[in-house]
């Protein structure tokens, strides 16, 4: 074993990685000390009238954040532009006036929430009640709106109500103040990554000794693993890109023809249902169907990579997870080529590119991570019996609808929702898409579930592939 | 490690392989919860390989005989590390390389030049090894105006030359030849038993498995007969091929 090579090999995987927390440390620092929270607001069930100049709204809301820095309003705009402004106060039980904003009642969504965003952000204590009061203001000729409102028939006590021009009625606006409470994950955030530098240290340090006394383990196998199999993944890997598309006549076009093809046809089949609650939708559609091409893509090919190659695998000994790891990077390379028609919509569409896209290469490397775990799975499967790429067509397009690709998350019951988030696809896809178009870090919870997903499905894969790969060449 | 052992370049100690076949193959989840629910599924033991002990040495040819399903594959496999035994032991020194049958290890789709990278790679070669002997490779397999071509458009001679000169070019330190020698025209295979020859005579260490006896009496020193997986005679070329000829045929 190179020792001169090996060290070189830790010492720019050190550098790599500290570079990179440090880089995502930066952008996600409001992310890391902040969680946001959305405000109560009920289902909508009926408007409460028309209001024109002059009319104020009251409503007494207890305050769920510690910071509130928007206010959402479910708004109807009898299909057409309004002009005027909405003031809004905002005060204490003690009756001592707290925020004083006004807002444009142009920007109004019809049947949707529309988001108000405060100059500065409020501080109030978590529970407190407040006072919002709306007034709409220098309303033009013609110009009228209406707000949502719900729990109209709950006997939810005395906070159920609100005033409409003097008068007190039954239910609760749908009004919600956002914000957020302070945390300090980021404290947390070093310790992590220190600690994570320091176990490997100490194992590297001990896999150093034990390579010294020529003791197998895992450090010095990875270490052959890759310096004598990188060329033969590198060959087998260009020979599937070489020749999936080596008889036709785009070529490797197709790679990023496709995606752009498959949500032209999307787009224009759902943009009349969901445009309107989905800010760009484009871009919100095509992050979909290119996140889950991969995945569909990688599995497909990686499950049957080691049948395929059964005249090898009787005849060379090499390890044989490079079949289906070979299959998933090259899936890999054509899922990069993907992300070129994705940035061109982007720019079309005039999303502004935040420093957040940076975040992108975390969520593909554990994205990535979590296929091969899988596809270790199911290529094992597949060797054993062959009706699993069967089963698995069934699944994958299962899968594919229990995913938000085409709709937004929100149409999803609210009860269903912690079962629904369990979906690995969904952390990839919405984390890619909170970078994308919101152009902000997703909270730490998110970053953990990407990990976590990417952890189990690896280790399960690896565990079932290493348990069973001995029996593969009875089965061929 | 005493000298003697330093020679010997393949040590086959106490060999047993059983296979537990399921006695129909199954195929498909179906029927293999259909006969575990009716407790149909049974095993059938396989013996392909019963204590099977022999050594190579160190540029030795050591041929193969016995009838189809005597266990030849089978320890072939064995020592090239693709099956595990389930007794005994296989000790190696040096590489192994396998002469891939007819396009195993080839992309029909790729050209003749991507298709030496490819196989060298999966043979085990390194990048800059291949690189340097391209060229050799190339010239011996007489394909040179067709290299970049795609192998469908090959003849199968064509393929199989150049799947030997990869095979072969590179001097493996262990060689393994399992019926592929009767490709080509009668001046490849004339060319192709100069270069195994050759290869003998630089210090390869070849197994062979073949049915034609004659090539057998050619180019091996010693030979081992298998019958139903035990060895049933192992020694000098011309002992045991007249003895397989006399019992066998």
């Amino acid at each position: 074993m190179d020792f001169k090579k090996l060290k070189k090999i830790l010492i720019i995987s050190l550098a790599v990685f500290l570079i990179f927390s440090a880089v995502v440390y930066a952008i996600s620092f409001e992310q890391f000390s902040h969680k946001s929270i959305t405000g109560y607001a009920p289902e909508a069930e009926s408007i409460i009238g028309e209001i024109s100049s002059g009319t104020v709204i009251k409503e007494n809301i207890t305050a769920e954040a510690e910071y509130i820095d928007k206010i959402e309003i479910m708004a109807g705009t009898y299909d057409r532009v309004n002009e005027g402004e909405l003031s809004l106060t905002i005060s204490n039980s003690e009756n001592s006036e707290l925020l004083k904003e006004s807002f444009d009642i142009s920007l109004l969504n019809n049947n949707s929430y529309t988001v108000y965003n405060f100059k500065n952000p409020l501080k109030v204590t978590k529970g407190e009640n407040l006072t919002v009061i709306l007034k709409a203001e220098n309303l033009a000729e013609n110009s009228s709106f209406t707000i949502y409102a719900g729990d109209l028939l709950s006997s939810n006590g005395e906070n159920s109500t609100f005033i409409l021009g003097g008068e007190t009625l039954n239910g609760t606006l749908c009004l919600r103040l956002s914000g957020y409470n302070n945390i300090s994950f980021y404290i947390y955030y070093w310790a992590i990554i220190l600690s994570l530098v320091l176990i490997s240290a100490l194992y590297v340090h001990s896999a150093i000794k034990k390579v010294k006394t020529n003791k197998p383990n895992l450090l010095s196998s990875v270490y052959v693993l890759f310096t004598r199999y990188s060329f033969l993944i590198k060959q087998l890997v260009s020979r599937d890109v070489k020749t999936k598309y080596k008889r036709s006549v785009l070529g490797m076009a197709w790679s990023v023809m496709n995606p752009l093809l498959s949500m032209g046809v999307q787009y224009f089949i759902f943009s009349t249902i969901f445009n309107s609650n989905i800010p760009n939708y484009p871009v919100y559609l095509l992050t979909g169907i290119v996140f889950f091409n991969f995945f569909t893509e990688a599995l497909t090919m990686g499950m049957t990579a080691i049948i395929s190659n059964a005249p090898l695998i009787k005849k060379v000994y090499m390890p044989k997870y490079i079949y289906p790891v070979t299959r998933v990077i090259s899936s890999l390379v054509n899922f990069l080529c993907a992300l070129i028609p994705l940035l061109l919509m982007i720019i079309l569409t005039g999303t502004s590119i935040k420093p957040a896209i940076f975040l992108l290469v975390f969520d593909i490397i554990f994205y990535l991570l979590f296929i091969i775990g899988l596809t270790l799975i199911l290529a094992t499967a597949m060797t054993f019996f062959q009706d699993t790429q069967f089963l698995w067509g069934i699944i994958s397009l299962m899968w594919q609808y229990v995913t938000p690709i085409f709709y937004p998350e929100s149409i999803i019951p609210e009860v269903f929702l912690p079962i629904y988030r369990l979906n690995p696809m969904y952390q990839y896809i919405t984390f890619a898409r909170t970078c994308i178009i919101d152009g902000v870090s997703p909270e730490p919870a998110s970053y953990f579930a990407c990990i976590a997903s990417a952890l189990i499905f690896l280790i399960a894969g690896i565990l079932i592939f290493k348990k069973n790969q001995n029996k593969f060449v009875l089965y061929l | 490690m005493d000298i003697n052992n330093v020679e010997n370049m393949i040590e086959v100690k106490n060999v047993s392989m059983k296979f537990r076949l399921p006695g129909d193959r199954i195929n498909s989840l179906k029927e293999y919860i259909v006969q575990l629910l009716t407790r149909s599924l049974h095993f059938n033991e396989f013996v392909a390989l019963d204590d099977v002990s022999f050594n190579v040495k160190k540029g030795e040819v050591l041929g193969l005989i016995g009838h189809n399903g005597a266990g030849k594959s089978t320890i072939l496999k064995v020592i090239s590390g693709i099956l595990e035994p389930n007794a005994g032991k296989v000790e190696i020194r040096g590489n192994v390389v396998p002469m891939l049958e007819l396009g195993s290890g080839f992309d029909m789709e790729m050209t003749g030049r991507e298709n030496i990278f490819l196989n060298g790679a999966i043979l085990g070669y390194s990048e800059e090894f291949l690189n340097s002997k391209y060229d050799e490779i190339v010239a011996f397999s007489e394909i040179e105006q067709f290299i970049n071509v795609p192998l469908r458009n090959y003849s199968s001679g064509m393929i199989a030359r150049l799947a030997f000169s990869i095979a072969t070019v590179v001097e493996p330190e262990i060689l393994i030849v399992d019926e592929v020698l009767a490709v080509g025209d009668a001046n490849f295979q004339e060319k192709s038993k100069r270069r195994m020859m050759e290869l003998m005579g630089g210090g390869t260490t070849v197994l062979f498995v073949s049915h034609g006896l004659d090539q057998i009496r050619e180019m091996c020193d010693h030979v081992v007969w298998l019958d139903h997986g035990k060895v049933k005679m192992y020694g000098e070329t011309k002992e045991v091929c007249d003895a397989y000829e006399r019992g066998g045929i």
